[in-house]
């Protein structure tokens, strides 16, 4: 893989690893193909709204404490630093810190688009640095920008000379991708630019960084790293310019999602020689055993993390297997991102759980280093198999497929995909946090949480009778692949 | 600085052939906003089983599968091939390119445009498209 | 000119996705990029019968940026009327078609002749915020939906006021001003919200007259309405909260509309009487809370800035700070919105500023001597701001994070009562 962390521009996931939309088939036949990197895609000539890549990756640099990001662009763009304000508030607060991390935009008008405005953009720089002093400056550009030729590196590098704290260009122009998860990949590249430095002499230390979204279950991973000698630092809520500045000397690079933090992983893997854990997540019992095995292999502490998962299994393993009994016989459809559909799949096999049909936004090909996903490749191995198709968060094909099928459950991550479900009368699972099924006690949890959704029906049931889906029949009448030009 | 595209044409006035139905590339150079056609490149070999329009068989068959080699597969090789023949155009411009050939085409950041117009037009609105954002300047139609 | 936009307080003029989002069962369709429906929505409260995933939209690539995207555009028009069940499909277009150039008026009209209307509203985001791109909305309405019509009926009358979803309130808003109109004997039409959809569209030609509650927004589209459709207008710039402006209100709007004076005030007598019931019996609440000081700022859209302020000056007895105006009022509007709010009881006049860097609202704020605890209703930003000044604060403007709101309203004499009770639910969190 080359990373070039020269270039502010970095190819957009579609580009650099060959990722897909629109696929539809087996997942045998999703795997084979990507193996050999002869995937059959398919473009769509009727789509529905997904996500802005901008809204990704800003928000993400957003989580770091006492940094400012400033967003080149009118004032729809921006609109983001409402719900990262609130972010930084409520989740610096839960960790008992304090964040004064800034996200302001620069109200783009119609003037601007023809007259452009570089000129003001520096002096909105200079501003928001003298009033906040912040750690870290990430300046964006948006589809605007992007369009109209704003040239946001050379304003960059003016500035730095007038200031004393990084300050790095991040590019958002939305129209050079349909893959919303490069998003990511673009605030990895800007801290990789920015922030991480190279190893000071002598460094050695027992910290893994941990790449996450909302760190909902971190004492608890601290408390078990703690017997492990691991100290954990989180990225990027609440992470500070500090730490991150620091991340070349960790022991490994770990990650809840393996969409999230391959091209950090995979970064810090070539430039510094942290190890990249590679694995499938830490979802359910086979996931967080060969996690945890993964990491005890590339951190030398094979031993102690053995012992730790025979006694975790004596606790948690019955209660599981009991747990089970009720769940014989359900069915679910999945749709949710890459990273996770596959390993949801795994988590609801060992509970029993039978997936009638898995919808991943969009799949990675590759991952950097060339190999097929981990997750993708223990399903095969395992002979687990089951229909597949990859959307970008279509929800037209959700309900249709959801209609077919009639599944006992609908299992979904994204905000506004589950509502379809429910209105067709399906129970969902709204598996939101990354750590709902992290090690034995939240797969457990997990577990017992899919009875009570399964059990009582009275929401969905209530709703499904009154609510009119907004499809035509005409659509249900299709197949699923009616708006995909090139699947036969 | 100057750059490539490749173009898949039957006349050299229209681009009208799908990425399967091209035998020859016509090789355009562009420096600013003019351009030339400079040679003409033969794709490398023609698959026998034969290639209708686009769509290659989905079926891997390079070959490499079969040995139990699973790692590193470059995909068919007729298209990564014939890749390899215009790997140094930034852009390739044909009728209709599938998908397989489009992702391999991004593994090295060739940019697709499946396009049906006379070579000249597409062409003055590509060169006048990168010229802007190669020099930071608005692009409008 | 681009500038600092510390704190916004607004989206772009995409956002008006969400007003047709409120008309029921009309349709934004989107010429943009793929992420732009998902980033301008509500997280809350925008599921329904059709919801931001739902929305078709071109999802605009480099291909679209260089050779147009315009063929797109029409597929897209076109397979969503063959997929999605709906009674209007509002085209919005983004930023990037419009300087790129894609005549998407042209695509637009190409479907004039469908069983069901297909509208175009150029909504790019530079060319304002959500509040000029929702009287974008109503103006496309107009001009392409709507026709003159002679038939007239007697007591109908339009409502315009409130930016759906950009407002909390809106729904329970304009429901209450309905009911107000309707307690004059007259027959209130809106458009947004349940039950009014394309129905209630249809009926505005017919209506008596048009009445706007707002201090800005909506005045071209009224202006336009009694020139393309014949419909005269009376303009309010005040939302009635509480009992003051609410009696202000009714007498008002029965006069323009011709209702008699006995009915306005038997009305109003009703109204306050219940009103004012509950206000004496909570008088000890009111007199003897020692948290709620006199000084209080809002930091609000023109509407909310203007209305609550007259509220808790002629309703409450409170004194005003200095008021903020965060929706970036266009200058023209601005001296007269000024002056309304000099137009207080008691000579009091309240000093309003129009400013949308949020900074510079804190720093105001922070120099200023408030003399006891301030009162800040405002947008999520002033919360942190508030606990540092030790003082009260209720979030009622964009963005208000901490709370839901499904149908409550602030406006009439039910809305002042439950303004007093958010604001006094705060108050008792602490007892000095």
């Amino acid at each position: 893989m080359s990373v070039n962390l020269n270039n502010s521009n970095l190819a957009t996931r579609e580009n650099r690893i060959g990722s897909i939309t629109g696929y539809v088939g087996t997942l045998k036949d999703l795997a084979s193909k990507s193996e050999c990197g002869t995937l059959k895609g398919c473009s769509r000539c009727f789509s529905q709204s997904s996500t802005c890549l901008s809204m990704c990756g800003l928000s993400q640099l957003a989580g770091i404490r006492d940094v400012a990001i400033i967003h080149h662009g009118p004032a729809g763009c921006s609109v983001t630093s409402a719900g990262s304000y609130y972010m930084s508030k409520v989740m610096s607060k839960k960790r008992n810190v304090t964040s004064n991390t800034v996200y302001v935009g620069t109200d783009m008008n119609e003037n601007d688009t023809i007259f452009g405005s570089t000129r003001v953009l520096k002096d909105v720089i200079l501003k928001v640095n003298e009033r906040y002093s912040p750690k870290a400056i990430f300046v964006s550009s948006s589809c605007a920008t992007g369009i109209i030729g704003e040239d946001i590196d050379s304003i960059v590098d003016e500035v730095k000379e007038e200031i004393s704290v990084p300050i790095v260009a991040v590019h958002c122009e939305g129209f050079k991708s349909r893959i919303w998860a490069t998003g990511f990949d673009i605030s990895d590249h800007a801290v990789l630019q920015a922030i991480v430095q190279p190893p000071r002499e002598n460094a050695k230390t027992n910290k893994i960084a941990f790449k996450n979204f909302f760190e909902s279950a971190r004492p608890e991973i601290i408390e078990m790293f703690k017997k492990f000698d691991l100290d954990p630092i989180f990225l990027y809520c609440n992470s500070t310019v500090e730490e991150l500045s620091h991340l070349s000397e960790c022991i490994a690079t770990t990650c809840i999602c393996g969409t999230l933090g391959n091209y950090l992983g995979n970064a810090l893997e070539e430039k510094y020689n942290v190890p990249y854990v590679r694995s499938i997540n830490q979802c359910g019992i086979k996931g967080f055993e060969t996690w945890l095995r993964e990491i005890g292999k590339v951190t030398n502490r094979s031993e102690v993390i053995e012992e730790y998962i025979k006694e975790q299994r004596e606790i948690y393993l019955p209660q599981i297997e009991e747990v089970k009994k009720e769940l014989q016989g359900l069915t679910a459809v999945l749709g949710m991102g890459p990273g996770y559909t596959f390993e949801v799949t795994r988590v609801l096999n060992e509970l029993g759980i039978k997936v009638v049909w898995a919808l991943a936004w969009h799949y990675d090909k590759k991952y950097e280093n060339g190999d097929v996903p981990p997750s993708m490749k223990y399903l095969l191995d395992n002979d687990i198999d089951f229909e597949t198709s990859v959307a970008d968060q279509q929800n037209y094909e959700v309900m249709n497929i959801l209609n077919k099928y009639q599944p006992d459950m609908y299992l979904s991550r994204h905000p506004g995909s589950t509502v379809w479900a429910i209105k067709n009368g399906t129970p969902v699972v709204f598996v939101a946090d990354e750590y709902t099924m992290f090690g034995y006690k939240h797969t457990l949890e997990f577990a017992k949480s899919i009875l009570d959704a399964t059990r009582n029906r009275n929401f969905e049931q209530n709703l499904a009778k009154r609510s009119k889906l907004p499809y035509t029949k005409w659509w249900y009448e299709q197949n699923v692949d009616a708006f995909l030009e090139e699947a036969k | 600085m100057s750059y490539k595209i490749a173009i898949g044409s039957s006349d050299g006035v229209n681009i009208d052939l799908k990425f399967g139905e091209v035998s020859e590339f016509l090789i355009y150079e562009v420096e600013g906003i003019n351009y030339k056609l400079i040679e003409k490149r033969k794709r490398a070999f023609k698959e026998n089983n034969a290639v209708s329009g686009d769509t290659f068989e989905s079926s891997c068959d390079s070959g490499c599968c079969k040995n139990g080699n699973r790692k590193k597969c470059q995909g068919p090789k007729d298209i990564t091939s014939t890749i390899e023949v215009i790997k140094d155009c930034r852009c390739i411009l044909c009728k209709k390119v599938g998908f397989q050939a489009q992702k391999q085409f991004e593994k090295k950041l060739i940019t697709v445009f499946d396009i049906e117009y006379p070579i000249n037009q597409a062409l003055k609105r590509i060169v006048f498209y990168y010229n802007s954002i190669d020099n930071n300047r608005s692009w409008h139609l | 000119m681009a500038k600092l936009l510390d704190k916004q307080r607004y989206k772009c003029a995409l956002g008006a996705m969400q007003s047709v989002q409120a008309i029921e069962r009309a349709l934004p369709i989107l010429h943009s990029g793929p992420g732009c429906a998902q980033k301008l929505s509500e997280q809350i409260g925008s599921s329904g019968y059709f919801s931001p995933n739902i929305f078709p939209c071109t999802s605009i690539n480099e291909k679209d940026v260089v050779f147009g995207g315009v063929k797109k555009l029409n597929s897209t028009i076109e397979k969503s009327l063959k997929v999605i069940d709906a009674d209007m499909y509002v085209v919005l277009t983004g930023c990037i078609p419009e300087i790129v150039g894609d005549d998407s008026g042209e695509v637009v009209s190409r479907f004039n002749e469908e069983e069901k209307p297909v509208l175009y509203v150029p909504t790019a985001g530079f060319k304002g915020n959500n509040y000029k791109g929702h009287e974008q909305v109503v103006d496309s309405i107009i001009d392409q939906f709507l026709e003159k019509s002679e038939e007239k009926e007697a007591g109908l009358v339009n409502i315009w006021a409130d930016v759906p979803y950009q407002d909390l309130f809106w729904l329970g808003n304009l429901r209450e001003l309905e009911n107000l109109v309707r307690e004059l004997g007259l027959k209130p039409n809106t458009i947004f919200g349940y039950k009014r959809g394309i129905e209630n569209i249809k009926k505005i030609p017919k209506a008596q007259f048009n009445l706007l509650v707002s201090p800005w927004v909506g005045l071209s589209n009224v202006k336009k309405m009694e020139r393309k459709l014949g419909i005269p207008y009376l303009h309010l710039k005040t939302l009635p909260i509480g009992a003051t402006e609410t009696s202000k209100f009714l007498r008002e709007v029965g006069e323009f509309a011709g209702v008699s004076k006995e009915k306005i005030e038997s009305v109003i007598k009703e109204n306050e009487d219940y009103y004012y019931y509950l206000i004496e019996r909570y008088a000890d609440l009111f007199l003897e809370n020692r948290v709620i000081n006199k000084q209080f700022s809002v930091i609000a859209d023109a509407q909310y800035s203007l209305g609550i302020t007259k509220f808790l000056v002629n309703d409450i007895g409170l004194i005003p700070a200095k008021q903020f105006v965060v929706d970036d009022t266009p200058k023209k509007y601005r001296k007269e919105i000024e002056e309304e709010f000099k137009n207080l009881n008691y000579g009091i006049k309240a000093e309003a500023s129009f400013e949308t860097d949020g900074y510079l609202i804190h720093e105001e704020i922070k120099k200023h001597d408030y003399h006891g605890y301030p009162l800040i209703l405002g947008g999520y930003y002033e919360k942190e701001l508030t606990e540092d000044l030790k003082g009260n604060f209720l979030n009622i403007s964009w963005p208000v994070q901490d709370k839901v709101v499904f149908d409550s309203s602030y406006v009439g004499y039910r809305g002042g009562i439950k303004l007093l009770e958010d604001i006094y639910t705060v108050a008792v969190q602490r007892f000095n």
